[in-house]
C-alpha cells in the first residue's frame, strides 16, 4: 500500500541532493564535527586528563597564552588548549542536541499522528497543549523545567526536547491531514485495518520525509539552544568541556583573549551551518513544504 | 474592518496626547562633577539593619556614619559621630560622648535618644548581624549628647562591631515615617545624601555639603550595576564610568597596561576555602581530607588562576588579621603522598577507588573567589590525579549558601571577608559547631571540635590580647591537623579607576568610602 | 468577521489564563526555599519561618492561589519581589524592564524588516545570480551564528561604541515613561534620541540577525512564487516596467507570509532578547527573569512570565487579525 510513494521520486530527490553544492558543503561540515567528536581521544593535541588538560609545564605558569605552534587557538583562564577543549566539546554539544531531538520527535510525532487521525476531541486537547506551551517563548519553559531540577546535563536535554516537542507535532499532523482523505488510506480503512494499523502503517510514512527534513534542521536549532542554555549558566556541569559553557567561561575574560571565544563560538557557527545546509537541500530534493512557524 | 484601524491609529496616538508640552529636565547651570562607580551587582535593601549584601554596603557607608569607625587609611578605630568614650575597669559599661551639632540629612539631629533607638531596632529586627551585639545589655540616654551602653560580658571585639555597618545610625524621623519605605529611601547623616535609585539601572548620591567633616570631593556619586565584568572593562576604558570593582585578576592586568587607567592594590582581609562536608563518608576521615589538602596545587592556584594575584593559604585567618598563625608550616603539593593516605584510608574505612564526588561552585565571583568556576576546575583536574573524580556543579549565589548550609554538598568553593577585622569573625563563624545548622549556618564544613569551640567561645570573652592570640593559635593547630577545610587562597583587593580620580584610597576593611575621591584639575 | 474576532478573543483569553496556572504551579514546585536565597550567608531559622509567612508562602496551594489571582483581577497586584529586590513591586520591576525589552525587539525589528525585505527582493529578482547567491549565504550565515558569539564577536570589534546602559549614567534627562527612545522622539528631543540610538545600536544589531535572515528568506520565496503567477506575466506583457511589476504587483500579494514570519520572528525575538541582554548588560526583562528564575524570586518568575505570555498572545492576536485584513480569501473560512 505504500507503494503510492513511487520510487522514481526517491531517486529524482537523490540526484537533486547530489547535484546541489549546498548538501555537499553541509555534509562536509556536520561529517568534520561528527568526525572530530568520534576521533577526539586521537586527534586532540593534548590528552592527559579526558576534557581539559594542564598544558604547559610547572616552570612556565601562565594563562591566556596566544595562538602559537602549541596552541593553535591559544589557552584559556586556567590554561587549557582551547582547540582540545573545542574538539571535545562536540561530544557533547553532538550528544545533548541530538538526544534532544530524539525525544522531540518521538513524543511530538505519535502526538501529532494521534491529532490527525481521530481529529475532533483528540485533535482539539493536543492543539490547544501546543498553543498553551507556544503561548511562552521557549526559553522561558526551558528556565522552568532546570530550574525545577538543579544542574546537570539530562535536564537541558529534556528543556530543549520540550520546547521542540510542538514544532514536530504540528508538521506531523499537517502531512497527516493532507493524506487521511485519499484514496489509499479509504481503501485500508474500509478493509476494516486496526487504528494503530492505520496509524502506524498507512498514515506514518506519509510524515516520514518532512520529520527528516525538520529534524537535521531541527538539530541545528537545538545546538544552538543547549549551547545557549550554558552559556546563560543554567543548567549542564561547569567545567565540561562544552562549547556554550566555553564561552560563558570566556565572556568574562573577553578584553584578555578573544580566543577562548572564537574557538568555540566558530565551532557551534559551522555545526549550525552545517545542519542547516542539509536540512535545506534535503528539503529542496524531498520538494516539502514546511509551515514557516 | 474601518474600526479596527481607526482603534490602531487611536492606540498610537495616545501616547502623544500623554506626553505633550513637557519639554526639557535639564536646566543645570553650571558643570557638576559626577562619580560613576561601575560594580558587578546592584543593591537590594538600603537598611543597614534589613541587608547583608556586600554591593548594599558599598552604599551605605557613604550615606551613613556610625559611632566610632575606620581611620581614613588604616584599621585603627577612629571617633565618628562619637567624639570620645570611656569605659569601665571591667569593660562591661561604655559611655560615649556625641559630637555636637551634627544633623540627619532630613535635619532633624543627632542625639543620644537617636542612638538609643537605632540600637533598639537593631536588636530587635537585625538580620544576619544581630549576633555580632549580643552582647549589648541596654543602651541608656544620660544626657542629650551622652549615651551609655551596659554589656551582660566584656567583649574584645565591641568596638569593632560599632563600626560595622549595621550599627549605621539612621535618621528615627524618617524611620518612624515609614518604616518600609526607608529601604528605599535612606536618610543618614554621612557624607552623600540618598537621591534616587532605579534598580538594576542607577543609584544617584547627592554631597552633603553641611557633612561634620567638610563636604566631600564630587558633587554627586553614581553607582552603576553592570553584570558582565568585560562591559565594565570597555566602559572604565571609554571614560564611562571612573572606578570599576570586582574585575577578573586577568583582566585587571590588561587594564594597568592602558593609558590614564590606574590600579590600587592591598592584601585583602579575606579567605577562599574549599569546604569538605565532614558529616558524609568518606570525608568524615580525617586522612581523606588531608590527602585531599596534599593534592591540590595551590601555587598552579595562585599563579595562573589568579595571575599572580593571591597567595597560598593554610589557615582561615588573614596574614593582615590578628592572631594569624604564623607558626604553621602549610603542606606542600605532594601527589604520593595524598595517594599514600588516601589509600590507607581506604583500607581503614573499606572504600573502593577511584572515588566519585561532586564539587559546589558558586556562579558569580566573589571578592574572596574571584575565578570561582576556573578554581574549581583546578580542584577537579589535581583531585583526579589520586583518584578522586570530581562532578562540578556550579549555582546561582544567591542560592548557594542555603544549599551548603543544609550540608547538600561533598566539597564545595566558599570564602569570607572579614567584617570587624578579628579572627573570631572568621573561626567561630565557619568552623564551630554553633554555626552549623540548615538554614543559613556558616559553618558549611559541618566541623564539631569541643576542644576547638572551647576555645573559640573562651577567646570571645577573654579581653587580654596575649591570652586571646594564645587560644586562637591552639585552635588553628587543632585546625590545620584535621583538616576541616583546605585553605586555598589570600586574593589581594584591587580596582581600576581612571586616572583623573584622585583623593580615593581602598581600604583594607574592604569599605568602599567616596568622601575623599575627586577629580584632577584640568592642567591649562 | 466580527464573529471570528470574539472567537480569536476568546482563545487568547483562555491561553493566558492556562499559562497563568501552569506559571503558578511550575514556579511553587521548584525546590528552594527564596526566604533562604535572600538572607544568604546570615540567615537564622526563626526569622526564616516568620517571613514565609508574612508573605503568604506557607499558605496551602489553593489558597496561594486564589489570594494570587484576586490580587491581580481587582489591584493589578502581582506581587512583590523576595530577593533580588526585597519589598519592590512586580509591577513597578515590570514597567522599568518591560520597555526596555520592547524598545530593543522593536529596535531590531526596525532593522530587519527593510533590510530583509530588500534582501529577499534582490534575491527574487536576480534569482540564482550572484546577488542572489550572496544575499542568501548571508542569510544562511545569519541563521547559524548564535546570537550570544556575535554579540561577543561585535563588543570587541566595536569597543568605542557604548553599551550596557539605556542612556549614559550622567546624562540628566528625566523621562517619564520607559520608552527612552520614543518618548525622546515625541518630545521633540532629537539630540537625546541620538544618544539613546547610539547606546541600542549594538544589542539591537546583534538580535536583529536572526529575523533578518529569516525574513530575507521568506520573502525571496514568496516573491519568486508571486513573480511565476499568470497575472504578473500579464502585467509584464501589458508593458509595464520591471520595477512597478516588483513594487506594485508582486509584493502586495506576497505581503502574506512576510507579514506572518515578521510577525512571529517578534515573538521569537523575546527568546533571544534575553540571551542579547545578557551579552550587552542590557536592563530589560530578559536579564531580570533570568535573575529570577536563578535566584528563585518567585513572584518575578510568575509575573514577567504571565506579561511575556501576554505580549506573545497579543502578538499573535494583531497578526490573526492582519491576516485576516490583508487576505480576505481567509474570512469566508
Amino acid at each position: 500500500m505504500t507503494a503510492q510513494k513511487p520510487s522514481a521520486g526517491g531517486a529524482r530527490a537523490r540526484k537533486r541532493f547530489c547535484r546541489s553544492a549546498k548538501s555537499w558543503m553541509g555534509l562536509a561540515l556536520v561529517g568534520l564535527m561528527l568526525g572530530a567528536a568520534l576521533a577526539a581521544d586521537w586527534v586532540t593535541p593534548y590528552k592527559a586528563n579526558q576534557t581539559s588538560t594542564a598544558a604547559a609545564g610547572e616552570e612556565h605558569l601562565a594563562n591566556h597564552r596566544r595562538p602559537s605552534r602549541r596552541h593553535w587557538l591559544g589557552t584559556d583562564a586556567n590554561d587549557y588548549d582551547v582547540l582540545t577543549r573545542v574538539i571535545y566539546g562536540s561530544r557533547l554539544s553532538l550528544l545533548a542536541g541530538g538526544v534532544s531531538i530524539l525525544l522531540a520527535v518521538s513524543v511530538g510525532a505519535p502526538a501529532g499522528i494521534a491529532a490527525g487521525y481521530f481529529g475532533g476531541v483528540v485533535d482539539a486537547a493536543i492543539m490547544r497543549t501546543i498553543d498553551i506551551v507556544l503561548a511562552f517563548p521557549s526559553i522561558l519553559i526551558a528556565f522552568l523545567v532546570l530550574t525545577a531540577f538543579h544542574n546537570g546535563w539530562t535536564p537541558v536535554i529534556l528543556a530543549v526536547g520540550l520546547i521542540n516537542i510542538p514544532i514536530f507535532a504540528r508538521q506531523v499532523r499537517a502531512a497527516i491531514m493532507t493524506v487521511r482523505d485519499l484514496e489509499y488510506v479509504q481503501a485500508a480503512r474500509a478493509s476494516g485495518a486496526s487504528s494503530g494499523y492505520l496509524m502506524w502503517r498507512v498514515l506514518a510514512p506519509a510524515a516520514v520525509t518532512p520529520v527528516i527534513v525538520l529534524a537535521t534542521l531541527g538539530l541545528g536549532s537545538a545546538v544552538i539552544e543547549v549551547a545557549g542554555l550554558s552559556f546563560l549558566g543554567i543548567g549542564g556541569n561547569a567545567g565540561d568541556a562544552e562549547w556554550g559553557a566555553m564561552l560563558n567561561e570566556a565572556k568574562d575574560h573577553l578584553n584578555t583573549s578573544l580566543w577562548p571565544a572564537i574557538g568555540p563560538g566558530a565551532a557551534i557557527s559551522l555545526t549550525v551551518l552545517g545542519f542547516n545546509l542539509l536540512g535545506d537541500s534535503l528539503r529542496d530534493a524531498l520538494d516539502i513544504r514546511l509551515d514557516a512557524r | 474592518m474601518r474600526l479596527v484601524f481607526c482603534l490602531l491609529g487611536l492606540l498610537c496616538l495616545t501616547p502623544l496626547a500623554g506626553c505633550g508640552g513637557n519639554r526639557g529636565g535639564d536646566a543645570s547651570g553650571q558643570k557638576r562633577t559626577t562619580l560613576v562607580y561601575g560594580r558587578g551587582g546592584d543593591a537590594d535593601i538600603l537598611d543597614p539593619v534589613l541587608t547583608s549584601s556586600g554591593e548594599t554596603v558599598k552604599v551605605l557607608v557613604n550615606v551613613f556614619d556610625t559611632l566610632v569607625a575606620y581611620d581614613d587609611e588604616t584599621l585603627e578605630i577612629a571617633p565618628s559621630l562619637a567624639e570620645r568614650w570611656e569605659t569601665s575597669d571591667d569593660g562591661l559599661t561604655w559611655t560615649f560622648h556625641l559630637r555636637p551639632q551634627v544633623t540627619f540629612h532630613d535635619g532633624s539631629p543627632l542625639n543620644a535618644e537617636a542612638i538609643q533607638f537605632n540600637f533598639a531596632r537593631l536588636l530587635k529586627k537585625g538580620f544576619g548581624y544581630r549576633a555580632h551585639y549580643a552582647p549589648i545589655a541596654s543602651v541608656t540616654v544620660q544626657d542629650e549628647l551622652t549615651v551609655v551602653f551596659q554589656l551582660k560580658y566584656a567583649s574584645p571585639v565591641f568596638l569593632n562591631n560599632l563600626a560595622m555597618f549595621p550599627a549605621s545610625i539612621c535618621s528615627p524621623q524618617a524611620v518612624r515615617q515609614d518604616e518600609a519605605a526607608f529601604g528605599f529611601h535612606p536618610v543618614g547623616t554621612g557624607p552623600f545624601k540618598f537621591q534616587s535609585w532605579t534598580p538594576k539601572q542607577k543609584l544617584v548620591l547627592e554631597a552633603n555639603t553641611e557633612y561634620w567633616r567638610g563636604p566631600p570631593g564630587v558633587d554627586r556619586v553614581i553607582f552603576l550595576p553592570i553584570d558582565e565584568s568585560a562591559i565594565r572593562v570597555k566602559q572604565l576604558e571609554r571614560g564611562e564610568i571612573h572606578i570599576a570593582d570586582n574585575l577578573p585578576p586577568s583582566e585587571l592586568d590588561v587594564l594597568a597596561t592602558r593609558p590614564g587607567i590606574v590600579l590600587q592594590s592591598l592584601p585583602g582581609m579575606n579567605v577562599g576555602y574549599l569546604a569538605m562536608q565532614n558529616e558524609k563518608p568518606p570525608l568524615n576521615n580525617k586522612k581523606v581530607r588531608q590527602a585531599i589538602w596534599f593534592a591540590i596545587n595551590k601555587r598552579r592556584l595562585c599563579e595562573v588562576t589568579y595571575s599572580g594575584h593571591a597567595r597560598p593559604a593554610f589557615t582561615l585567618v588573614p596574614p593582615t588579621v590578628f592572631a594569624h598563625h604564623t607558626g604553621l608550616q602549610d603542606r606542600p603539593y605532594d601527589i604520593e603522598r595524598a595517594k599514600k593516605l588516601l589509600a590507607e584510608a581506604a583500607r581503614e574505612d573499606g572504600f573502593a577507588l577511584p572515588l566519585k564526588m561532586q564539587l559546589f561552585a558558586m556562579q558569580q565571583p566573589r571578592p574572596y573567589m574571584q575565578q570561582p568556576r576556573q578554581t574549581a576546575l583546578v580542584i577537579r583536574d589535581s583531585l583526579e590525579k589520586i583518584g578522586i573524580d570530581l562532578t562540578i556543579t556550579t549555582i546561582d549565589l544567591r542560592q548557594y549558601w542555603q544549599r551548603l548550609s543544609r550540608g547538600e554538598h561533598e566539597l564545595a568553593l566558599a570564602g569570607w571577608t572579614s567584617d570587624n577585622n578579628d579572627p573570631d569573625n572568621f573561626l567561630y563563624a565557619l568552623l564551630d559547631p554553633d554555626n552549623i545548622n540548615d538554614q543559613g549556618g556558616n559553618n558549611l564544613s559541618r566541623y564539631n571540635n569541643a576542644k576547638v569551640h572551647r576555645r573559640l567561645i573562651a577567646a570571645q570573652r577573654e579581653i587580654d590580647p596575649a591570652v586571646r592570640k594564645r587560644l586562637y593559635f591552639e585552635a588553628q593547630e587543632i585546625i590545620f591537623d584535621d583538616a576541616p577545610v583546605v585553605p586555598l587562597v589570600h586574593t589581594d583587593q584591587r580596582v581600576a579607576l581612571r586616572a583623573e580620580v584622585q583623593g580615593y584610597k581602598i581600604h583594607p576593611s574592604t569599605l568602599v568610602r567616596l568622601r575623599l575621591a575627586r577629580f584632577q584639575k584640568k592642567s591649562p | 468577521m466580527t464573529r471570528y474576532l470574539i472567537r480569536r478573543l476568546g482563545h487568547a483569553v483562555a491561553t493566558v489564563a492556562a499559562a497563568l496556572l501552569l506559571v503558578f504551579l511550575a514556579v511553587r514546585v521548584l525546590p528552594n526555599n527564596p526566604v533562604l536565597a535572600r538572607y544568604g550567608q546570615h540567615a537564622t531559622p526563626g526569622k526564616v519561618a516568620e517571613e514565609m509567612q508574612r508573605h503568604g508562602w506557607d499558605a496551602p496551594l489553593a489558597t496561594q492561589a486564589w489570594r494570587f489571582v484576586k490580587g491581580l483581577l481587582t489591584q493589578g497586584d502581582l506581587g512583590e519581589s523576595f530577593v533580588l529586590n526585597p519589598g519592590e513591586s512586580v509591577a513597578s520591576i515590570l514597567s522599568r524592564t518591560l520597555p526596555a525589552t520592547i524598545e530593543l525587539t522593536l529596535a531590531a525589528m526596525v532593522l530587519a524588516v527593510p533590510l530583509g525585505v530588500s534582501a529577499g527582493i534582490v534575491s527574487a529578482v536576480w534569482r540564482n545570480r550572484w546577488p542572489d547567491l550572496i544575499c542568501m549565504s548571508a542569510a544562511l550565515v545569519g541563521v547559524s551564528v548564535p546570537v550570544f558569539f556575535l554579540g561577543i564577536c561585535m563588543l570587541s570589534i566595536f569597543s568605542n561604541m557604548p553599551t550596557g546602559l539605556r542612556i549614559p549614567a550622567t546624562l540628566d534627562y528625566e523621562f517619564h515613561t520607559g520608552f527612552y527612545l520614543l518618548e525622546a522622539l515625541l518630545r521633540g528631543r532629537f539630540d537625546i534620541f541620538a544618544i539613546a540610538v547610539r547606546q541600542i545600536c549594538l544589542p539591537a544589531a546583534a538580535l536583529a540577525t536572526i529575523p533578518m535572515a529569516v525574513i530575507a528568506r521568506i520573502t525571496r520565496g514568496a516573491m519568486l512564487e508571486v513573480l511565476s503567477a499568470d497575472y504578473i506575466r500579464t502585467a509584464r506583457a501589458k508593458g509595464a516596467s520591471a520595477w512597478r511589476v516588483v513594487f506594485r504587483h508582486a509584493l502586495p500579494n506576497a505581503a502574506v507570509p512576510i507579514v506572518n514570519i515578521a510577525g512571529f520572528q517578534l515573538g521569537l525575538l523575546l527568546s533571544g532578547a534575553v540571551l542579547t541582554e545578557t551579552v550587552f548588560s542590557w536592563p530589560g526583562l530578559g536579564r531580570e527573569m533570568v535573575n529570577a528564575v536563578k535566584s528563585s524570586d518567585y513572584a518575578i518568575v510568575q509575573g514577567g512570565a504571565l506579561v511575556v505570555a501576554a505580549v506573545f498572545v497579543l502578538i499573535n492576536l494583531v497578526l490573526d487579525i492582519l491576516y485576516v485584513v490583508l487576505d480576505p480569501r481567509i474570512r469566508l473560512s
